[in-house]
């Protein structure tokens, strides 16, 4: 059985989008509100709403168990501010309301997979419900629900004029009855009109208005009556069966008597049911007065934009460059002005649509928020977590690659990094255990680091255990801090004598590793024993444009990033250096910096050999420096940076210092060269 | 899964691209042919292996050549004005394929089809030409590209 209701698989992206953002949201609040140990209207209102959305897209997708949960919480919410006054446990409050927003993202999350059945969230909805009963005690007495004297109503249509005189023959009517389970009804039966329009043409429904704030209730009651025409009745009989939460539907007769109807008090004044229904309807159209200013807009569409920025900008650089023009010789005064007025717009386009992809750190940074305040709670530890320029923006996919490291960073620093607070205290600290976590830019990179005010690394502790781990590759002494503390991060490194739900397995951080690495980024750990620890992650800002050198090297063209060099220029015999073992080097303002020959690194036969003829390049970057020598210098520009084919993903490019390759204006491919790559593996 | 589509060709049949490569027939699938070109310039990539020329540029799109002489372990040639680039494709691997020149395309019914026995070989199955009773070589475009 699918999971939702069919014809919403298109649908499917935004609610997942809309609810995991609501959710999101709804935790920020959560986590406010406990802190400030209260919890003010307007977040009342924020959290009733968020649950309220939730429950009717839910709803609409046919996922009853999530709209239930929903609701149960909205229930909750609702006696908190009907009676402001209630008392309650508030932690139990909160332990209920995140383990809710846990399960529901648990549930998004498993959506689109077939395999997975919907969660059976009764317990939960089970505890909600015996924390609202209790509640409800301990203020006023609550009105009994009402509503269900009307189920023994029998025969009765409960609304009136279902059948008027002189209809026409040809109108069936049918009565359908939701479940119990069905949250809100009056949303099925939007659905299912709009099933039914495609074959039937639906006369009339009752409830007449199944947007009215009562039609819950109603449909709940009295059930739906669908008045319609149609050509086929089996069709509609067999729409009907296979709608979600349809519990019967059956065709009702024109009663042969015409009896009115018990006239009952008018639905609307009916709702004093538990369900707040008209206060529900007040509150959600607020947000969307302020949200009509953003748009969501599918990731990948942004990602097609980019590609075809970048490409106008490289055909713009071969048209206006073209040899033709340069070669027709005469007077270019106007093309020249056009061209630098073309040139301008594409710079500002290419900014522009940099832009769009930009979102502040703290999107990833909140998560952590929560993390922290989980673990807070479990370990007893009390941890502060700061923040500290949480605006920084980045790209989009940056932002998501960050979720999973920063979890584990943050979990580290509070489960391995943070002490007890009988340690600190017996360690004569008095400053609150705190976690940092803070973004920046440096120069062409993003720059994340965690710094947490623990116990810090004890070196030798680390060394000893990288010894009986068998990670030392050279001798002891040879080690400097910086490599000893990055043993942290080592597969199967685990200082932890205990292993425990958050840590201690020695996986999470060679993982974390590895997949930055696998987007070019770095993580750098640094320690001051008894002070603290700070994890660093580096990861290149995803311009997919940047300014490169373009060299030849044989018959081969390269081009190196810009940001990773200082300078380039001629070099004289004098200041060449060959050593004992072969290795090479130049002398550069009094210092001897290893020469690469990339014709030697990449094994091009006909590269320049001769250092006075080639061109040198001084490349640095944080831990290296070295002389790149290439054959000759073609060009300054600007290229786009692609991704090896598929078919060479294997081959190790990247690794020999090969971070992409680039189409440029006259159609020649350029390799995009990583600098920091070429010294890793030539400087050994 | 490119076992699959293999099966389902051997006892489908279909049309097929033929081609010359150190005088022997081989041939694609029509399906997995996405264009036939001339040799493009190839842009030389250090640290591939000897089979692999380089890359070109296909309408800005960077693409992997494979000479199918060094691939097959063939003699070298000097590819001339007859020659060609087939262009194939397998799932997300796209390459151009280096071969001598280019024969016909021809329609096969599973008669003509023998199964190589032997799993996910390069050449996946063998087919009698019913116009020049030649012997074809039917090549696994995954796994020529790809391993």
């Amino acid at each position: 059985m699918p999971k939702f209701e069919s014809g919403m698989e298109g649908m499917l992206d935004m609610f997942v989008f809309e609810t995991g953002d609501l959710l999101e949201k709804l935790d920020d609040i959560l986590m406010r509100t406990e802190q400030e140990d209260a919890i003010g209207t307007d977040d009342m209102n924020e959290i009733f709403r968020t649950m309220h959305t939730i429950k009717g897209s839910a709803a609409m997708m046919g996922l009853s168990n999530m709209s239930t949960l929903a609701h149960a919480v909205e229930d909750l919410f609702f006696i908190i501010r009907e009676d402001p006054t209630v008392t309650y446990d508030k932690p139990a409050l909160y332990e209920l309301l995140f383990a809710s927003s846990d399960n529901l993202k648990y549930e998004l999350e498993n959506i689109q997979d077939e395999s997975i059945p919907l969660t059976d969230f009764s317990e939960l909805e089970a505890k909600i419900h015996a924390f609202a009963e209790v509640m409800k005690g301990g203020s006023a007495p609550a009105a009994p629900a009402g509503g269900s004297d009307k189920e023994s109503a029998g025969e009765d249509f409960g609304y009136d004029g279902i059948f008027e005189d002189g209809e026409d023959e040809n109108i069936l009517t049918y009565k359908i009855v939701y479940s119990q389970a069905c949250a809100m009804p009056s949303m099925r039966a939007l659905v299912l009109m709009r099933a039914l329009g495609k074959i039937a043409k639906v006369v009339k429904t009752f409830p007449v208005d199944l947007d009215a704030d009562s039609a819950d209730d109603d449909i709940a009651e009295k059930g739906l009556y669908i008045k319609l025409t149609t050509g086929s009745a089996e069709k509609v009989e067999e729409l009907f069966g296979d709608a979600l939460n349809v519990e019967s539907f059956k065709r009702v007769e024109k009663p042969k008597k015409e009896e009115k109807p018990k006239e009952e008090a008018a639905p609307e004044q009916k709702v004093q049911a538990p369900k707040p229904a008209p206060a529900k309807a007040a509150p959600k159209k607020a947000p969307e007065k302020h949200e009509q200013a953003m748009l969501s807009v599918k990731l990948d569409k942004l990602d097609r934009l980019l590609d075809l920025v970048a490409e106008i900008v490289i055909t713009e650089g071969s048209v206006i460059s073209s040899p033709d023009i340069r070669n027709a010789g005469g007077n270019f005064d106007r093309f020249n002005k056009s061209a630098r007025e073309l040139k301008k717009l594409t710079d500002e386009l290419q900014d522009v649509v940099m832009s769009i992809r930009m979102v502040p750190v703290s999107t990833a940074f909140q998560k952590m928020n929560r993390v922290v305040r989980d673990m807070n709670t479990k370990l007893g530890k009390n941890v502060t977590l700061t923040f500290v320029g949480q605006e920084t923006e980045v790209d989009k996919s940056i932002v998501d690659l960050l979720n999973d490291p920063l979890m584990h960073i943050v979990r580290n620093a509070v489960d391995h990094g943070i002490e007890m607070p009988e340690e600190r205290a017996a360690a004569g600290k008095t400053e609150p255990a705190t976690v940092t976590l803070s973004a920046g830019y440096d120069s062409s990179e993003v720059v994340i680091s965690c710094r947490d005010n623990g116990a810090g690394m004890d070196k030798s502790k680390l060394m000893a255990k990288a010894k009986k781990n068998g990670l030392l590759t050279k001798p002891e002494s040879e080690y400097t801090d910086k490599e000893i503390y990055n043993f942290v991060v080592a597969a199967g490194f685990s200082t932890n004598e205990k292993i425990t739900e958050y840590s201690g397995r020695g996986v999470g951080m060679d993982v974390v590793k590895q997949n930055l690495e696998k987007v070019g980024g770095k993580l750098i750990v640094d320690s001051v024993f008894g002070e603290g620890s700070t994890f660093t992650i580096r990861i290149p800002l995803s311009l997919s444009i940047v300014d490169v050198m373009s060299v030849d090297v044989g018959q081969t063209n390269f081009s190196i990033p810009i940001t990773s060099i200082n300078e380039a220029f001629s070099c004289t015999r004098d200041r060449y250096i060959k050593d004992a073992d072969g290795n090479e080097f130049i002398m550069q303002r009094g210092e001897a910096v290893p020469l690469i020959r990339l014709g030697k690194h990449f094994s091009i036969s006909e590269a320049e050999d001769d250092i006075t003829k080639g061109i040198m390049i001084e490349c640095e970057n944080v831990n290296n420096r070295a002389i790149l020598m290439a054959d000759r210098i073609t060009l300054d520009q600007q290229v786009v940076v692609k991704p090896f084919p598929a078919v060479l993903s294997d081959m190790k490019l990247k690794e020999a210092g090969m971070s992409g390759c680039s189409v440029l204006g006259d159609g020649s491919i350029t390799i995009i060269l990583d600098v920091q790559e070429i010294m890793n593996s030539s400087l050994k | 899964m490119a076992e699959e589509v293999k099966q389902d060709f051997s006892q489908t049949g279909g049309q097929i691209l033929t081609f010359i490569s150190d005088e022997k027939v081989y041939a694609f699938k029509i399906t997995d042919v996405t264009d036939i070109i001339e040799i493009p310039e190839i842009t030389f990539i250090p640290r591939t292996p000897d089979y692999i020329p380089g890359v070109i540029n296909l309408r800005g799109k960077v693409v992997p050549v494979i000479d199918l002489r060094r691939k097959l372990g063939s003699p070298d040639f000097e590819y001339d004005a007859k020659s060609c680039m087939i262009l194939v494709e397998s799932g997300v691997y796209q390459a151009g394929v280096l071969v001598d020149r280019v024969n016909d395309v021809e329609n096969v019914i599973p008669a003509q089809i023998a199964q190589n026995p032997v799993k996910d070989s390069t050449e996946s199955c063998f087919i009698t030409s019913s116009a020049t009773k030649d012997r074809i070589s039917l090549l696994n475009t995954r796994k020529l590209i790809k391993d």
